[in-house]
């Protein structure tokens, strides 16, 4: 992630070395540059984290869009004390759980069969692909991520969350709490018993071909 | 503890979250049961695999894009063209402010109590023209009207009324520039009260 978005000299030099709650305080002021901002420090971690929730790559451009206009719309709620962390992600959870129940999600598939020029993949897996530094490795890596993919969509989706907020989104478990509304007890046993479930799926897949 | 218990706790371990009264009973627990030994070494595999993943390059024009996408959206919003309307209202109301007060002061400006002749504070009187008045009348209301007339003299005066007697006294001394319509107007009164003026000794000088 560069430090700056392309293209706009007017954001000062010092915010790459802000926190995202100050960048939120201007938002709040009315800043468009502070959310354009923020907008081009989050979506790629929001947009892993939206593909991890769904599993439809297509979903989270239309996500990513409506996380930061409902991030615009309530920003006044943010309160003085508040971190951003959470706050982002209970904003993009509930975007993604309102998707999940208005739509039946997409086959997960989609994301390994996607395909586009070298290089301008737009798929989570397309990208890694992209990223692999000989074909041998990027086989590997779309390999190992596409079992990895296909465990966490084994996984009961109480559980995933958990998963996906601590492990690959790098949460606390006080943080994910107060994203899920829950206590930090309760998601650290939610997140053991996703880590139980992952284990278990990719064990199988150890002793069966890849499909 | 059973191992339902510590593979729970295995996974807040691996996470440096498990309470420091737990430890002790985990290891303990661990340390004889193979399974759960095997299951931990397993679980870090898993914890480390999913750490691994998520550090990805996002292509930089995707994030402009979805910035693109939103401040468009916001530009497009009602409540914010509702916002930059009142905006405009809020100007247009504070000017609309500004000229009533502004109206307000010039109407209630220090001046003269009449509109045709400015405050003799206001203006430097000329020495150009002396005037002198006597008036002897019938009654009183021609003596005031001839006194209120004065007010209109735009130099300096010096009224005196002498004590009532069968007539109504009033004598004026006035300086001041050299006023033709002021002194019509003074012709004008002679004219019009004629029947109620009993004498009218008026001389006048300029320099």
């Amino acid at each position: 992630m560069s430090p700056l978005p392309p293209g706009n000299e007017t954001v000062p030099l010092d915010w790459a070395s802000q926190p995202d709650e100050d960048h939120m305080r201007r938002v709040q002021a009315g800043d468009t540059r502070a959310l354009e901002y923020l907008i081009h420090r989050w979506t790629p971690r929001l947009s892993a984290f939206f593909y991890r929730l769904t599993g439809d790559p297509h979903a989270s451009d239309d996500l990513l869009q409506e996380s930061f206009l409902r991030l615009w719309a309530s920003r006044d709620a943010f309160r003085a004390d508040a971190r951003f962390s959470p706050w982002i992600h209970a904003i993009a959870r509930n975007l993604a759980t309102d998707r999940a129940r208005s739509r039946d999600r997409k086959p997960l598939h989609r994301a390994v069969t996607s395909s586009g020029a070298p290089g301008q993949s737009t798929t989570l897996l397309g990208r890694i692909a992209d990223s692999a530094t000989t074909p041998f490795a990027a086989a590997s890596k779309l390999e190992m991520l596409a079992r990895l993919d296909e465990a966490l969509r084994s996984v009961p989706e109480t559980f995933r969350e958990a998963v996906v907020l601590c492990d690959l989104q790098r949460l606390s478990y006080e943080d994910a709490g107060e994203v899920l509304g829950v206590p930090a007890k309760t998601v650290s046993s939610r997140l053991a018993r996703g880590r139980e479930h992952l284990r278990q799926a990719l064990a199988a897949f150890r002793s069966g071909p890849i499909s | 503890m059973n191992c339902e218990d510590a593979r729970e706790g295995v996974s807040a371990q691996l996470d440096g979250a498990l309470p420091a009264g737990e430890r002790e009973a985990l290891e303990s627990h661990v340390a004889g049961c193979a399974a759960c030994r095997a299951f931990r070494v397993e679980l870090a595999d898993v914890r480390t695999l999913l750490r691994g993943v998520d550090d990805l390059d996002e292509p930089v024009s995707r994030a402009a894009a979805v910035g693109k996408g939103v401040l468009a959206r916001i530009e497009e919003d009602p409540g914010r063209k509702r916002e930059k309307w009142m905006v405009f209202v809020g100007i247009g109301v504070v000017a609309a402010c500004a000229m009533i007060v502004a109206g307000i002061a010039w109407h209630y400006r220090p001046r003269e109590e009449s509109e045709h002749g400015p405050a003799p504070v206001l203006r430097e009187p000329s020495p150009a023209f002396h005037g002198h008045l006597e008036l002897r009348a019938a009654d009183a209301a021609t003596r005031d009207a001839l006194r209120e007339l004065f007010r209109q003299w735009r130099g300096t005066s010096s009224l005196s009324q002498p004590e009532a007697g069968p007539e109504f006294a009033f004598a004026a001394d006035f300086d001041g520039p050299d006023d033709p319509a002021f002194l019509e107007r003074l012709r004008a009164f002679q004219r019009d009260h004629g029947l109620s003026i009993r004498s009218w000794k008026f001389s006048s000088s300029t320099r």
